[in-house]
């Protein structure tokens, strides 16, 4: 399906544009969100029938997707009026008040939490059937296909035109496996995500301890080893229905803000293995968020209020790996000073690997790094590598994403690290520094960065997100400075 | 001005009026400090060293400068020697210092080096002719002096740095002459007043100065940075239109535009019909078009086509008679326009390159130095035919491709990239871009229908980045003005004369007009809010996003 997923997000508008029941994007969406649950939560059910031989639905039979949704091409599959009844009159009244009590199995309560703020809007029961039809051809069986979800959040999101504002960019499937990698995620270690999206870290994560599993003992601490929280509705569900694909019976993901609490409140219990992370960057939240955080890491950047975060939920032998746009890496406002230098003097910033820039294309052109850090020592070097563009490409896009196969010089350095120096005199595409010449450069990590001679061109929305966001900290800065001028003005000696 | 400019003058007047630092008894009184000053004088013109300072006046009561009780005032010429250095001829000047050579100082601070000195120490120098007179140098060791370097001696064991900084702080300039080679006389700089603290407040000025100059200099970064940044955005949002205009992102897709597909279908029908009447030549047929050379996704209904494609070319003649001559001087690069004055040249004095037909809706295309989009479309009519430069490219456009949008296409970013890379623009030093390369060029096409809203979507869209610019122009000049405390000032100026006023005269009327005057200032202020021009701007910035979706 992944070759034709345009062509899947496309149909399914076009299909719902003619019902004139879903009024605008976030209905269609909300729509396909539960469509695709119980497709999902079906092909799940058939795996668990066989494993466990007991296994009780608690959907009940005339409700599971095989039942009703199902159309055998026999002429007895239901369709207009009968088929909206039965969805509006049956199916959704049951799914909302199925039997739930905290000792339900989590796999098995899903189906109700989903359910209770799902709506079913469509007015027409032919187009719900072509639209059933659509969605029941998918065959969500392997990996490829179960990574697609991202894919079609973010193709739906894109349509939505908020892909940009909202910040949430899907990570390249290429890129999360690529962490998750070098993190070398062991039996029996946690993995959190606090802004986990459709999970696609947490995936990967699970794709790289997989091979690991030898007995049942690490089969359930596999089950265990992640841990996610994700703020919208939608990309939740999808994450909860993605991971289910994967085996996760019961996920640990929560339908939650990760920064709302106060960073000072964390213990011990909740701090994380390992961390993989793509924070959003300039999302919105609400400025009391701000007052969760020591005031020298207060940002109005999402971006930076999650680094916070992940800083305060490092365990003592944790490891992180995360990606942040090329803003924090040469950003001096005092948040992001604070950060940086709170990164090189309490953790060890080992690698910072600097992507190129069209990793995230289609949806934007920003352009990000990788950060792996943990907190064993403090900084002693970092060392920075800049991944150029395979060759054969100027750069990325949909029809030729970046693959995994691209980081194979990164990897090859990773474990073989030397000084690269450009063809150009002065600039390097791998180089080591120390944290004492870290330190002295400002805490400025924007090194061994691309040759600017061309100037990128980004998006007009990009554009002057950049250029507001810029001359407010510039703003900022120069508020500050000023502020430290008259202070010492006035203090007469 | 730039704020750290004004603030740098702000600092300098401040250190010298002794409101940067604290006053303190210990440090005695700068009165006994001009004693000793005296004193040692006395001594060195007794000894003809130095110049008799007898013929300058005392301070005058009006002259008297604002300075705390400790300070005192006195004449330059009293306070100091100021002596100019002497002549040397500027063939024994050498740029480069060479083992064995002394810096010289003449009226813009160092020259040079020479091979000989004329002074020895650690001295204040002031230069003393040009447009820049009175600047302020220091000067360390052995070096030469010319006549054009005023050459300052201390005493008392006052600090050259301390001088240097008060002198630069006084401002010598505006003692200048006023002539075309402006200049200033020792014996004018003698005559300034000079405000002359004790000591120990010397060092203590200096060490603040030099501090807060550190953090101006930092602050200056930040606002060079900030200035690039807002001088760059409008050129920036350009060309960011520009190119998502080219990737389709400007408009929706509408399945009723048909695609590119069957337009490109008809022109290729149209050109091979009038390759058969014989109107057009025969082409030699078209590489395909390598996926590595598509520079970005398109919409599914739009096709990449090559130029030649989509345009054919007129052809060339040698004028036969009069006629109007288009070359690059005939552009106007700025607006991409077509200048309105005619060129009209005799046949006979035909330039060599006057060559290139041209028809009324053609796109002119100076294919030196692409980047500097010496552009236009033929919009008006000629009185002669109108004849062009063999340096552009003529393109007329088939039936269905707009030329507004495909001019549009020729200025975007990724078209500027392909024409001026290096492969495709040969020659450095005279960078162009061949025909067949430029013919060659990749061009996403949409169906006529989208040609057409995209060319109208720019239209409104690029004249706003030149409002953006305006609105951001007021912003800062006010956010400036309230910033350096300016207005603030003028403010209180205001309120405190008409406060003077209603004192003098208490009429009723009088403290009316005053708490009118009054609130209306405030209310002026509170419209020029930085907060409010700021919510402006980003209003602006909205109105814009909405008008993109």
């Amino acid at each position: 399906m992944s070759a034709s997923l345009g062509g899947f997000v496309k149909s399914v508008r076009n299909i719902m544009r003619q019902d004139p029941g879903v009024n605008g994007d976030a209905q269609r969406i909300e729509q396909l969100a539960w469509m695709l649950f119980l497709k999902v939560y079906d092909a799940k059910e058939q795996d668990w029938e066989i494993d466990e031989d007991d296994y009780v639905s608690i959907i009940p039979e005339a409700c599971q997707w095989r039942n009703w949704a199902h159309d055998d091409f026999s002429g007895n599959a239901m369709t207009g009026d009968k088929l909206l009844d039965f969805v509006n009159i049956t199916l959704f009244p049951t799914l909302k008040k199925l039997p739930v009590n905290p000792s339900t199995p989590i796999k098995k309560a899903i189906v109700q939490t989903v359910f209770t703020d799902a709506n079913n809007y469509m007015k027409d029961g032919v187009l719900l059937r072509q639209l059933i039809n659509l969605i029941d051809d998918i065959d969500f069986t392997d990996y490829e296909e179960s990574h697609a979800f991202g894919e079609i959040y973010e193709s739906i999101l894109k349509e939505l035109q908020s892909a940009g504002s909202a910040g949430e960019f899907y990570t390249p499937r290429a890129v999360t496996d690529f962490m998750a990698q070098m993190v070398a995620p062991k039996i029996g270690e946690e993995v959190a995500d606090y802004a986990c999206g459709t999970g696609g870290f947490l995936i990967s994560w699970l794709k790289q301890l997989q091979p690991q599993i030898k007995t049942t003992e690490d089969r359930e601490a596999y089950a265990r080893s992640i841990y996610g929280i994700e703020k919208k509705q939608f990309p939740y569900m999808l994450c909860i229905t993605n991971l289910l694909l994967n085996d996760i019976e019961m996920p640990k993901v929560y339908h939650d803000n990760s920064l709302t609490r106060k960073v000072l409140d964390y213990t011990d219990k909740d701090r994380a293995d390992v961390i993989l992370m793509n924070p959003p960057y300039g999302g919105s939240e609400k400025a009391d968020i701000q007052s969760n955080f020591p005031k020298d890491l207060a940002s109005s950047e999402t971006a930076d209020l999650f680094m916070a975060v992940i800083m305060y939920r490092l365990k003592e032998t944790g490891r992180a790996a995360v990606i942040l746009p090329d803003g924090f890496l040469f950003g001096n406002d005092n948040a992001k000073y604070s950060l940086k230098k709170k990164l090189i003097n309490e953790f060890n910033l080992h690698t910072v690997i600097r992507m190129p820039g069209s990793v995230f294309a289609p949806y934007t052109s920003i352009t990000t790094n990788i950060l792996f850090f943990d907190k064993s020592q403090p900084t002693k070097s970092t060392w920075f590598y800049r991944l150029d563009m395979p060759e054969g490409y100027k750069h990325f896009s949909k029809t030729k994403p970046m693959k995994l196969e691209h980081f194979a010089p990164a990897m090859e350095w990773w474990s073989n690290r030397v000084e690269i120096a450009d063809a150009n005199e002065g600039s390097f595409k791998a180089k080591e520094f120390t944290a004492k010449e870290l330190a002295e450069l400002g805490y400025n990590l924007d090194q061994c960065g691309y040759p600017k001679e061309k100037k990128e061109i980004l998006s007009p929305e990009d554009t002057m997100r950049n250029f507001v966001e810029r001359r407010a900290e510039l703003d900022k800065l120069m508020d500050d400075k000023l502020a430290k001028i008259k202070a010492l003005m006035e203090e007469l000696d | 001005m730039k704020i750290c400019d004004e603030l740098r003058q702000a600092v300098l007047q401040a250190a010298i009026q002794g409101k940067l630092t604290r006053q303190h008894k210990e440090d005695g009184d700068a009165r006994d400090l001009l004693k000793q000053i005296e004193e040692e004088k006395a001594q060195l013109i007794k000894e003809k060293k130095i110049k008799n300072d007898k013929s300058l006046l005392p301070v005058s009561e009006e002259e008297l400068l604002e300075i705390p009780d400790t300070w005192a005032c006195v004449r330059v010429g009293k306070a100091f020697n100021l002596q100019a250095g002497k002549n040397i001829n500027s063939s024994e000047i050498s740029q480069i210092y060479t083992e064995g050579s002394y810096p010289c100082f003449g009226g813009n601070g160092l020259r040079g080096y020479v091979k000989k000195y004329n002074t020895e120490g650690h001295f204040p120098i002031i230069g003393r002719q040009g447009a820049l007179c009175g600047n302020i140098n220091l000067a360390y060791g052995k070096f030469y002096a010319t006549e054009h370097a005023v050459v300052v001696t201390v005493f008392a064991g006052i600090n050259s740095n301390f001088v240097a900084l008060f002198m630069e702080a006084l401002n010598f300039n505006q003692y200048a002459t006023a002539t075309a080679q402006p200049g200033l006389s020792v014996a004018k700089i003698d005559t300034v007043v000079f405000p002359l603290p004790p000591l120990a407040e010397q060092q203590r000025i200096v060490a603040k100065v030099d501090k807060l100059m550190a953090e101006i200099d930092e602050l200056e970064k930040v606002e060079n940075e900030l200035i690039a940044l807002k001088e760059a955005f409008p050129g920036d949002m350009k060309a960011a239109l520009l190119q998502a205009a080219m990737q389709g992102k400007l408009t929706t897709q509408r399945k009723e535009d048909g695609n590119a597909k069957e337009l490109l279908k008809q022109i290729t029908e149209e050109k091979a019909r009038l390759v058969k009447e014989g109107k057009l030549k025969k082409e030699k047929p078209l590489a395909e078009i390598g996926e590595d050379e598509i520079p970005f996704d398109i919409p599914e209904n739009w096709e990449w086509v090559r130029l030649s494609q989509i345009v054919y070319n007129n052809g060339q003649a040698k004028p036969e008679d009069k006629f109007c001559y288009i070359d690059i001087g005939s552009i106007d690069n700025k607006n991409q326009r077509l200048a309105s004055e005619n060129n009209v040249i005799e046949a006979s004095k035909a330039p060599s390159r006057a060559r290139k037909i041209v028809k009324f809706g053609d796109i002119l295309y100076s294919t030196v130095r692409p980047y500097l989009h010496n552009m236009c479309i033929i919009d008006r009519e000629f009185p002669l035919t109108p004849i062009a430069s063999t340096g552009f490219a003529v393109l007329s456009c088939f039936e269905g491709i707009l030329n507004s949008y495909l001019f549009r296409c020729l200025m975007s970013p990724s078209f500027d990239d392909y024409a001026n890379d290096n492969e495709n623009s040969k020659g450095v030093a005279y960078p162009a871009i061949n025909d067949e390369k430029l013919y060659k060029a990749l061009i996403p096409l949409p169906p006529l229908a989208e040609q057409e809203r995209i060319v109208a979507k720019l239209d409104k869209l690029l004249p706003l980045v030149d409002g953006l610019v305006e609105a951001q122009l007021m912003y800062d000049s006010l956010k400036e003005t309230l910033q350096t405390g300016f207005g603030k000032t003028i403010l209180a100026a205001l309120i405190t004369a008409l406060g003077k006023a209603i004192y003098d005269s208490f009429s009723a009327w009088c403290v009316v007009v005053y708490l009118v005057v009054v609130i209306l200032i405030y209310w002026r202020l509170r419209i020029y809010d930085k907060r409010r021009t700021e919510k402006q701007f980003n209003q602006n910035l909205n109105d814009y996003l909405n008008m993109m979706k």
